[in-house]
Parts: C-alpha cells; structure tokens; sequence
C-alpha cells in the first residue's frame, strides 16, 4: 500500500481512538487495513476491559473482601454452612427461600452451603456490587425472575440438579428431587399440576431422578401450562422420556377411572 | 355394346356409350353382366377422351379451379368427373328396397355390390384418377376424389345419411335380439357396421382410416344400448337367482359379447365395451357380491370364489374390499379354532382327564389347529385366487395375526380388540415345544409324531413375531435333547437349524450351532480322557459346554460330591487343564446322571440297573456301607439342603428301593426318619429310572427363559441404536424409531416404549445427548 494512504489511515484512526501511530499501525495491520473493522474492534475490546477492570474502586473491592472474611470458615478459603447461614440472614432472606439457589447459580458454588472465595469475589465485582444492601438489592431481582422470567428459572433448575448431586453420585433420590420440584416449580407452574407430578413420583415411580428426567420435566411442565389439553394429545411416540409416557398414563387412569 | 368407340373428343357421345356400362358395373336388377369386352370398351373410350382432349386444349377449360388455363392445358377430366358424380347420385337414388326385405337387408345386399362396383369403376376411371384428380389435389383442391372415394361419399351421402335412423335402429334391434337369443348371429349387421368404418374420411389423406363416423354414428348408439340392456337385464337377473347364479350368467355374458365384438365390431370397440359392461354387470353390484363373499368361503366354493375373484379382477378396484374381507375372515377363522381347542382342552381337563398329558398334546393340538387354518386359506388363496400377490399377502398379514395372538397365545388379552403385541405371546414357546416332541425320543408305542414334521414348523416359524423367543425357547429345550442323548436324529436337528438360518439369518442360530460343535468337541475329549487315565472303572460320559451359548444357570446348592466320583472329577480337572490352559470348569451337578449296579435282585439272577441323579447317587452309595441312615445323617453326607435331599429321596421310597420308617410322605423330610435298603429289591424290569418322580422346577425354568429374551432385546435395542447413531452422528427422534423397529424386525416386534427407554438408558451413560428437542447427537 503506498505510504501516503496508509499515513491517511493511521491519522484517521487516531482521530477516533487517541492512540499513538504504532498502536494504530498495529490495530489497522491487523484488519487489513479496513479502518471501519479496525475501530469498531478496538472500541469493543476496550470498553470490555473497562468494564471488567473498573467495575468496583480499590476502595469497594476491599470492603468486598472484608465481607467475604467476615462469614468465611475459620482457616479455609470458603464460606461454610454457618457462615451461608448468617450470610443469608443478613440478606434477609430465609435459608428455604428458592431464591438461595438463584444466588448459588449466580455465585457458582458446586455445593450446599460452600462458597469459594474466588468465585464470590469475581461474581459480585463483576457486577459492580460489594455492600450488603446493594446484593440484597440484587437477590431481590432475582426473585422477581423466577417468578416471570422462564429462561432464569431453567437457568437455576438446571443447575440445582448437578448443585444436589454428591460427589460421585449421578442421579438424585427421588425424595430429595420431590422436595426441590416443590421448591422451585410450584410457584411458576402451579401447585396442583406440580402436586400432581409429586404424587405420581412418590406413588409409581421406584427409581432415582436421572438428568435427562430433571431437564425434561422442565420442558414437560412448560408445555402442560401452554397448552389446555397437553395431557390428552400427547404423543407416546414423540421425543419424551419414557418417564412421561408413565406419568400420563397414570394421569388419564385417574381421570377416567 | 358392340357399336364403334365414340369419337374421343366428343363428351356427350362418350358419355352415352360408357354410361350403360357403368350401370352393369355398379349392378342394376337386369339380368346381364359385366363382359370383358364391354369393360375393356368402357375403359378405352374414357382413356381416349381424356387422351384426346389433353391434347388439344380448348378454351371451355376444364371444371374447377380452370383460372390458369396453362396448368390445366395438357389435364382433361372435369366434365366428364361431373358427369359420373352426377350419374352416381342418380343411381344411388334410385335404388329401391323390395317389398319382402327389411332396409337392412336391402342396404346390406345393395352395400356389398356398390363397393365392388366402386372398385371397379375406379379401374375404368383409371386414367382420369391418375392424371386429372392427381394434378387437382395437389393443387389443393380437397372436393375432387379419386373414383372410388367419389362413390363411397355419394353412397354416404345419398344413401346412409338419409336413412341413418333406420339402419342404426334395425341394427340395434337384430344385436338385441341375438342377445335374447332368439336369431343367431348373423353377418348381415357385421357388413353394415363395417360400412360404418369404410364411410369415414380424412379429407387431406383418403388413404388414412377415420373412424369418425363409426365412433359418432354407431357405437355410441352401441354402446348405450348394451349399457341399457345389461342393466335392466343384470338386475332383473340377480332379484330371481342370487349372486352365485348372478356370476355364472356374468360368465357365460362376457363371453357371448367378447365372441360378437370380434364378428361385428372393429377392435377400437373393445376398450370401451368392456368398461361399458364391468360397469352394468360388476360394479353396479359388487355390493351383493361381497356380501356373499364370506358365505362362499363358509361353503368352501372355491369354483364361485375364483369367479368372483375373476369378474372383479376386470375392475381392480372392486378387489380391495375383497382383500379386507378375506383377511378378516382368515383373522376370524384361526382365533375361532383356537377358541374352540382351548373350550375342548378346558372340557377335557374338568371331565378329570389328566392335565398332565393334556399338557402335553397341548404344542401339537395347538400348532395343528393353527396350521389347519392357514392350510385351508392357502389353498383357497392358488385355487381361487392364482396366488395373486395381493391375497398372498392378505393371508400373510391374517396368519401372522391369529398365529401370535389369540386366546391361547394371549390369555388375558381381548381379542377383538385392536392387534397390539403387548405382553408376550405363548405361541413361540409352544412352537418350540411342538419342535420338541417331534425331536425327542418317544415312548416307544407311540405314535404320536408320525402327523408331525419340520416343514410344519417352519410354515408356523415364518408368521412367529418374536423370532428371538422362539430361538431361546427351541435352544433350551434342544439344550436338554443333547445331553439326555434323546434326539431322534441328528440330521433332522440338523436340518431344522439349516432351515432356521436359512430363514432368518447366520446370526440367529449362531447359539445352537455352537451346542452342535459342544458336543462334537466333548465326544473326542471323551476318547482322549480315556486313553489319559490310568485306571478305567469308570464309565465317564463328560460334556464341556461353553457358558454363553447354553441355557444352563450355575449350579448354586450346596453339595458334596461322593468320594467314589471325586478322583476321576479331579483326575479330568488337572488333564483338561493341561491341556487348555486358562480355561475354568463349573460343574452342573444338577444335570448329571448315572448308572448303578444293584446287587439286589433274587440269587442267581443278574444285578438290577438302576437309572438316578447325581444327588440319588450320593445318597445311596453309602448303603454300601450300612442298611440304614437317618434323614439328619444323609444330610450330613450329601451336604444337599432338605427340600433338595427329600424330593431326590421321594421316588427311591415311592419305588420301594428304601424303606422309610415312620412312613408317609409327611415324614419323608424329617431328621429323624430312617431310611433303610431293601434286601432284594422286586422289579419285572431290569432296568429302573428313578430320576422320574423327582420333582422339576419347570416355572423356574420359564422365567429364567423370559428373563433371558427380555435381557436379550434391552442389550440389543442399546446396541442397535449405538450403531444406528455411530452412523448417523444426528438424528431425529422418529427417524431412530423407525430404523430400529426396521432392525429389529427379524427378531421381534419392540414397542416404541421399549425403544425409548434403551434411549434414556443411553443418554444416562452419555452415549447419547439430546438436541433441538426431538433430535439425538452421538457422543464419541
């Protein structure tokens, strides 16, 4: 390219960037030459390092910290079931609350009543929160989603299985999955249909909660409150696990008998 | 005629002359003829004309398009072409009917002598044809015909049009009559009809056929009368002789019209006769037909069925409910005679009859009454039917339904009901069981397999749904014909697998051809065993099977070989395990027998052979040693538990060769019962079978061979999808469905709920992910 029309470039970059000629070079270089790309690149890249960097002064990152210590275990990098429990209380909220699990997703602990301290820290900076009354704020909002947001609700349900599991286990007893249905589901989809679906499991069903099972319940129940007369078209032969062919026959034994 | 030609260039004194010749050609009532001379006359002097004129052109031109007087100079005809048209009007018009003849009979007999007389006017015109109407065609002009054409469409115009209504009508009237069988066919309308066919032209090229009058004028006409005639006739027909007299009339009818279309009408007819007729004779009552259809087939008339088969097979359509029909009736048929051997077994048993030996019979009885039916409808299926593919496969659908369920096969299951096979049907196990008591040794009065034959079973084995419980159920019971050495023959065991594979495939008798090379292997091992040992006091008859091909279950129960046995046991253990190192021995003791010698018989006569178990064995070899042994004490030796030790112990005291004290069968399995052995032992037979009365756990047996197939088709759907889905990496969730049920087909018929669930398994163990909701992925 001839170097008058690359000086042309580099300058019209700088105009919009305020970089010094070798950064340009470097960042039109890279592109091309295409100066749109170019800008349109950097400008994206540097307001993300913003955004990651910057989110809380060094200030609010420290009280952040000090939060962190102030529930975590005595000689361990995490917070325990006690420090989860007061930690909640001050947010308060109740330790039952659905909502606690919402949290967990968001805070990405592998375990009930295990908070990391890396992952406390990185979440909550990363959404630009380090006071107690701001994460209450925040828990609020997530409140307000499992009741309407039906994305964030599967978002949880979803983690909350592989969340229940222990360490080795793959599938969840069938009473600890009945207990967590109630929990999450029945506010969303409905007491009487999630009643239901308990009775069948702790009447009919002898066997743990596969994963496939517990995401395909979600999908199940979505459609049950979509459409009026789910139960009475539903397909055998269709895609769902054989769990729900059991389920409706059971239901339409019911209600025939 | 014998006056001098006319002058060539004189027209009217040509005419003169030719004129009363052209009458004789043409035919007139007077009694002279056509003679050679006046022909050659006749023809001469129109050659001279046109000769003439030709060559000395005059200026009155010739008749028609004369406008260019160069390209009509040296071609003369017009007037002497309009004069014959002229005169052929005249002569047409003249004709008269005499008074004792029908018109048909007079167009008829005056038809036939025209058209020869158009021919031979034609030649007499020769010259005129070939130059003058040439040269005026292929100037374009489409009203100027040769001479022949000229007289055909005078004659049409003259004669058929204006008396077209009659002759149409007169013809109409003497094919009904035929039809009512009082003329006999006669060719008179088969000329008038195919003057029809010469009166038709195409303009532009007279050589070409052109049915247009044929098709307008005639068989129209035709062709509603016959639709008239047969509906009238078919209906009337029908309410005063019912349909199988109906089908014999259809016959003889079809055949009567086909015979008069080849005399009288032109093959064009033919396609639209034929609709015309199934219509009015067939589809109009195809109704009464298949009502009667399942009467004929209660009566066994085949004659009527191939008739009825025949006419509807004229009008394909008409089959299909015939083919419903037959193969509701064959359904109906093979549950109705399995109804009933289930009512005269049921009968039977409450009358006291041994259930036992009923049970026994059952497979045969069973098998018979299924193959009857399916025997009776095949053959109806080659008489009646030709073995159409269609009712083939009629009778196919229809045997594979009765055969796998029915009230036999599906206590519990309805059987009008919808054909779903849920739950298993018996019919594979007692067509295994059928195969049994043809391939085992019989006692030896009966006779009861003669009727029997492997061609029976494998026309039953094709129709079985669940081929893989066939095959487990066959291999159990071809398991205990092996080593009990009770198989009739080997060729003919043979020869069932040859079948078996044959139908199926390699894979299916894998199993049991692996049993056949079992036994081979044992036989030679046996030879080496005895060449091995040392000592040969005892008679060794070992069988080394391998554990996956034979449905043997481990023997679990406790016990204690008897001492007697245990050095030539250890004895084979070390020499085989030399010789196949790394291979493990597990004893059946439970399938293991013998032979003993009994010195107990009456002095001076020969020792008593008795036939036991392994466990009888173990509790009579101590009697060697004393009279008399406790239950506790037996017990002790034989370390077998008490319910095994006392149904072992129940026929050595029912058959008397011990005595039990206290007696009674409630005392038999108490600690302190004695048993003692009889000093001489009373027998007419030499040779006693004591393993008879020892109670077998046959239920246990049964269930272990429905684990086993259930156990089978788990492992198999997993496998079959795996391999499906290593293929196709994504698929949806129906298409997986139907290549596995397709896959799965020779073997049995899984549910889509079996399927689904081998798909949950697999997605449990991550073979398997879902996507897009009715989608799979393959995980590597």
């Amino acid at each position: 390219m001839a170097p008058r029309s690359v000086q042309k470039l580099v300058e019209s970059f700088k105009e919009v960037t305020d970089l010094r000629d070798s950064e340009a070079t470097a960042w039109l270089t890279k592109y091309k030459w295409n100066l749109e790309d170019a800008v349109e690149a950097y400008l994206t890249q540097t307001s993300m390092n913003s955004q990651g960097q910057n989110f809380l002064t060094q200030e609010q990152k420290g009280s952040l910290i000090s939060l962190f210590n102030k529930y975590k275990q005595d000689g361990e990098d995490y917070i325990g079931i006690d420090g989860t429990i007061q930690y909640i209380e001050d947010l308060e909220f109740e330790v039952e609350d659905p909502v606690v699990l919402a949290l967990a997703e968001f805070l990405e602990s592998t375990q009930m009543g295990v908070f990391e301290r890396a992952k406390f820290v990185n979440n909550w900076e990363k959404a630009g929160i380090s006071s107690i009354h701001e994460m209450r704020q925040k828990v609020l909002e997530f409140q307000r989603s499992l009741e309407n947001d039906e994305q964030f609700l599967k978002k949880v349900y979803d983690f909350t299985f592989k969340f229940l599991l222990d360490n080795n286990q793959r599938t969840l007893l069938k009473d600890t999955a009945v207990e967590y249905w109630k929990l999450l589901l029945s506010h969303y989809f409905g007491e009487e249909k999630m009643s239901q679906w308990c009775q069948f499991i702790n009447d009919e069903w002898q066997f743990a909660i596969t994963k496939d099972q517990w995401q395909m319940l979600f999908l199940f129940m979505s459609e049950w409150n979509q459409k009026d007369n789910f139960i009475e078209s539903y397909d055998e032969n269709a895609a769902w696990p054989s769990m729900m062919d059991t389920f409706v026959e059971y239901l339409r034994a019911k209600t025939s008998s | 005629m014998a006056e001098k030609l006319p002058k060539s260039d004189d027209l009217k004194a040509t005419w003169s002359f030719v004129e009363p010749g052209l009458q004789l050609i043409l035919g007139s009532d007077s009694v002279a003829t056509v003679t050679p001379k006046m022909y050659m006359n006749v023809y001469t002097a129109i050659y001279n004309y046109c000769i003439n004129k030709s060559r000395t052109p005059t200026q009155d031109s010739s008749y028609g398009s004369g406008s260019n007087s160069t390209t009509n100079a040296s071609l003369v005809g017009g007037e002497i072409y309009l004069k014959l048209q002229q005169y052929l009007i005249e002569y047409i018009q003249q004709l008269e009917k005499k008074p004792e003849e029908s018109f048909l009979q007079f167009y008829v007999r005056r038809w036939v002598r025209f058209t020869i007389g158009a021919g031979y006017l034609n030649n007499v015109f020769d010259y005129m044809n070939r130059y003058w109407v040439k040269k005026e065609r292929s100037n374009g002009r489409r009203d100027i015909y040769d001479v022949n054409t000229l007289c055909l469409l005078t004659w049409r115009d003259f004669m058929f049009r204006p008396n077209l209504e009659i002759l149409l009508e007169e013809i109409l009237t003497q094919v009904e009559l035929q039809r009512l069988h009082k003329i006999e066919l006669n060719m008179e309308i088969s000329f008038a009809i195919k003057s029809f066919v010469s009166l038709g032209f195409d303009i532009n090229d007279l050589k070409k056929q052109n049915l247009s009058v044929y098709i307008t004028d005639f068989e129209k006409a035709y062709l509603d009368a016959t639709l008239k005639f047969y509906t009238e006739e078919s209906d009337e027909f029908l309410e005063t002789n019912g349909v199988v007299e109906y089908m014999k009339k259809v016959d003889t009818r079809l055949a009567e019209e086909n015979s008069r279309a080849n005399i009288i009408l032109i093959e064009h007819t033919k396609r639209p006769l034929a609709d015309v007729l199934n219509n009015a004779l067939i589809e109009r009552h195809v109704e009464v037909m298949y009502e009667e259809f399942n009467n004929l087939l209660d009566q066994k008339q085949t004659e009527d069925i191939y008739r009825m088969y025949s006419l509807l097979q004229r009008v394909p359509p008409t089959l299909e409910p015939l083919l419903i029909k037959f193969e509701a009736y064959v359904k109906q048929q093979g549950l109705k005679a399995v109804a009933e051997l289930k009512q005269s077994q049921a009968a039977a048993e409450s009358m006291g009859a041994a259930s036992k030996k009923y049970q026994a019979l059952l497979p045969k009885l069973y098998i018979k009454t299924l193959l009857q039916v399916y025997e009776r409808f095949n053959e109806v299926v080659y008489m009646a039917f030709g073995n159409n593919p269609l009712f083939v496969k009629s009778l196919d659908n229809a045997c594979r339904d009765y055969i796998n369920n029915n009230s036999i096969a599906m206590p519990g299951i309805d059987n009008n009901g919808p054909t779903v096979f849920k739950g298993n049907s018996k019919t594979p196990e007692l067509l295994a069981r059928y195969g049994d008591t043809l391939l085992k040794k019989k006692a030896k009065d009966s006779d009861a397999t003669a009727d029997m034959s492997a061609d029976e079973l494998m026309n039953i084995f094709k129709f079985i749904a669940d081929k893989d419980a066939f095959e487990t159920h066959y291999r159990r019971l071809l398991a205990r014909r092996l080593i009990n050495g009770n198989m009739v023959s080997e060729e003919e065991e043979e020869s069932i697998i040859q079948k078996l594979k044959e139908f199926n495939s390699l894979e299916y008798t894998t199993k049991m051809s692996n049993m056949f090379a079992d036994m081979k292997a044992s036989k030679d091992l046996r030879y080496w065993f005895k060449e091995q040992e040392e000592s040969d006091n005892t008679d060794l008859n070992i069988f080394v099977l391998s554990q996956t091909a034979w449905p043997f279950p481990q023997f679990k129960q406790p016990f204690t070989l008897p001492d007697e046995l245990l050095g030539t046991k250890e004895q084979f253990e070390k020499l085989y395990s030399e010789k196949h190192s790394g291979r493990r021995l597990k004893w059946l003791w439970n399938l293991c027998r013998g032979e003993m010698k009994a010195n107990l018989a009456r002095p001076g006569k020969p020792p008593f052979i008795l036939t036991v178990n392994l466990f009888q064995m173990s509790i009579l070899l101590p009697f060697n040693k004393r009279e008399t042994y406790s239950f506790e004490e037996l017990h002790e030796i034989t370390n077998l538990t008490p319910e095994h030790l006392e149904s072992c112990i129940t026929p050595l005291v029912k058959y008397k060769l011990l005595i039990q004290s206290p007696e009674g069968s409630e005392n038999t399995g108490k600690s302190s019962t004695k048993f003692t052995v009889v000093k001489e032992y009373k027998s007419k037979k030499m040779k006693v079978n004591f393993m008879q009365g020892v109670k077998l756990d046959q239920k246990h047996d049964h269930d272990d061979a429905q684990k086993e197939i259930e156990d089978d088709r788990r492992s198999f759907l997993q496998a079959c999808i795996v391999r499906i889905m290593k293929a196709r990496k994504v698929l949806k969730h129906s298409a997986l469905i139907n290549e596995v049920v397709q896959q799965s087909h020779a073997r049995f018929q899984p549910s889509v709920g079996d399927i689904k669930k081998a798909i949950d398994l697999l997605i449990e163990k991550e073979y398997l992910n879902r996507v897009d909701g009715d989608s799979y992925e393959y995980l590597a």
